[in-house]
């Protein structure tokens, strides 16, 4: 599907040089400890620049969501209704991706998802999530 | 009146709804005008200029050139729609610091005319872009659907915060649209970013507004009665939506605090309230954050028309974002009503004997927040 074009620079573009080879990946801090995402040059918390770009397991749950009825960039049009969610990664960090392959009155708040990293034949990979199917 | 008094001595708005044949700047620079004509000062007097744009990357440079101004000293502090309260605080600093009299902070849009959807100018994150949120209504559908989670809160409840300043709308003769409006109106308009509906949002309005402030000793000489600065604070947290700590609380509390404490009052002290209403989510959080009820009670609090005229609270009694005028930015208009409501000259919407008025500005998606407490008795 077409997405809106982006320009990604400097760890930007790491980060979708990364996920162009199917790793998600999100700043982690080797002072402090904690996660952060987007992956940036000095931590967040504690302010040090000894900072790992690490690969996530791209697992997570829902923190919020909505469904929209209306497309926010003209890419995107023939894809509404599409719904768009915060998760929050077993790794302790918080993206913002959409929601593959459910509808829009079964998504709720805490539904365990996982990541799935599509790479479209123009631009740049897009990280999307499915809510996780359990095996047990 | 104390030696660092600021007050607020001129206020104009122009074409709040809709314009014709002027552009962002020349509308702008017709509501700067009648601001300091209703200062009784001229275009002259102003030795500092204040203003935000949608339209313009350098706003103080095109303002100042279309107005023939040379201003000592300029602010063009971008942080969405609460930038003019933010001014405010800017200003009252600058005037006691000797670098500047008379201010006029101004803004214009005309979104309305140009495409009937909001105009910006901002980037995008290239975390967020390819998801194709609408900006800003798809954070705000994030934000309300998080707070139903954790509080409980309905869209029946945010409805009756929309119904409730369409009431004070029908008290306002400039105010666009002249009937009433139901809780099932609310929930039956299209449902557009979940759980939000068209009518839990704003208007988008053309419209220009500007403000003249100056110190008390420059007021006592001028034509208005002044309406005192008595407080001011500032706080942020995040640009970009998915960089929101906590989807349910905002810095309004910061900001709110450090407001109250600069003007020696408390929230019950307050008459009227003007504060940012582009969702009726937005508008119910920072009733929270602000302290006017506890967290996770602001849709109980909207409840019973509680916010409605004859209600607990003058709150947006214009008929604020929702119900008036949002030409984008929406914190001008929120200035100019508290001085109309404390000027005493609010019409049917008055507030009588006002004394104190609240000014909360939110800028972005809940990311920017600015408060002032307005008084009109000297300090």
């Amino acid at each position: 599907m077409s997405r809106p074009q982006i320009m990604p620079r400097g760890e930007e573009r790491l980060y979708f040089e990364a996920l162009a080879e199917n790793k998600l990946t999100f700043g982690f801090c080797t002072s402090c400890s904690k996660a952060h995402f987007y992956p940036r040059t000095v931590c967040p918390s504690c302010h040090s620049d000894q900072i790992e770009y690490r690969v996530s397991s791209g697992k997570g749950t829902i923190y919020t969501f909505t469904t929209q009825y209306r497309a926010g960039n003209p890419a995107l049009e023939d894809q509404v209704p599409y719904t768009i969610v915060m998760v929050d990664l077993t790794e302790g960090y918080r993206m913002m991706a959409d929601l593959l392959g459910t509808a829009p009155e079964d998504v709720a708040i805490g539904l365990p998802v996982v990541a799935e990293i599509e790479h479209p034949e123009n631009g740049h990979s897009v990280v999307h999530f499915r809510v996780e199917v359990s095996n047990g | 009146m104390a030696d660092k008094s600021v007050a607020i001595v001129g206020a104009a708005q122009v074409d709040i709804f809709k314009t014709k044949d002027r552009s962002p700047v020349g509308l702008a620079a017709l509501a700067a005008k009648r601001a300091v004509e209703d200062a009784g000062l001229k275009l002259s007097d102003v030795d500092a200029l204040f203003t935000s744009s949608s339209y313009y990357a350098m706003p103080t440079l095109t303002m100042a050139e279309y107005l023939g101004l040379s201003p000592n000293i300029v602010d063009s502090t971008s942080t969405g729609g609460c930038s003019f309260v933010q001014h405010l605080g800017h200003a009252v600093a600058m005037i006691n610091q000797g670098l500047c009299e008379v201010a006029l902070i101004v803004y214009g849009s005309t979104q309305k005319t140009d495409a009937g959807k909001l105009v910006s100018i901002a980037e995008h994150s290239v975390y967020e872009q390819q998801y194709g949120l609408i900006h800003p209504l798809g954070a705000f559908g994030l934000i309300a659907n998080r707070h139903m989670k954790e509080f409980g809160t309905t869209s029946e409840q945010l409805a009756q915060y929309a119904v409730s300043a369409r009431e004070w709308a029908l008290l306002n003769p400039e105010a666009p649209y002249p009937t009433a409006l139901t809780v099932d109106e609310v929930l039956s308009s299209p449902m557009v970013a979940s759980p939000l509906h068209k009518l839990d949002c704003c208007l988008v309005t053309d419209g220009a507004g500007a403000i003249i402030v100056t110190s008390g000793k420059r007021a006592a000489s001028l034509k208005q009665k002044p309406v005192w600065v008595l407080g001011t604070g500032e706080a942020q947290n995040h640009r970009n939506i998915s960089q929101m700590p906590d989807f349910t609380s905002t810095k309004a509390s910061v900001s709110s605090k450090r407001a109250f404490e600069q003007a020696g009052v408390g929230i019950a002290d307050i008459d009227t309230a003007h504060v940012y209403d582009a969702f009726t989510i937005s508008l119910l959080i920072l009733m929270e954050d602000l302290g006017f009820c506890k967290k996770g009670e602001g849709g109980a609090f909207v409840e019973n028309g509680r916010l409605a005229p004859g209600g607990q609270l003058s709150l947006n009694p214009n008929g604020g974002g929702l119900s008036f005028s949002h030409p984008g930015m929406l914190s001008m208009f929120l200035i100019i009503e508290a001085v109309a409501q404390l000027r005493g000259t609010a019409g049917a919407r008055q507030h009588q004997g006002a004394k104190l008025s609240l000014v909360h500005g939110m800028g972005m998606t809940l990311a920017s927040h600015a408060t002032a407490i307005l008084g009109n008795e000297a300090p």
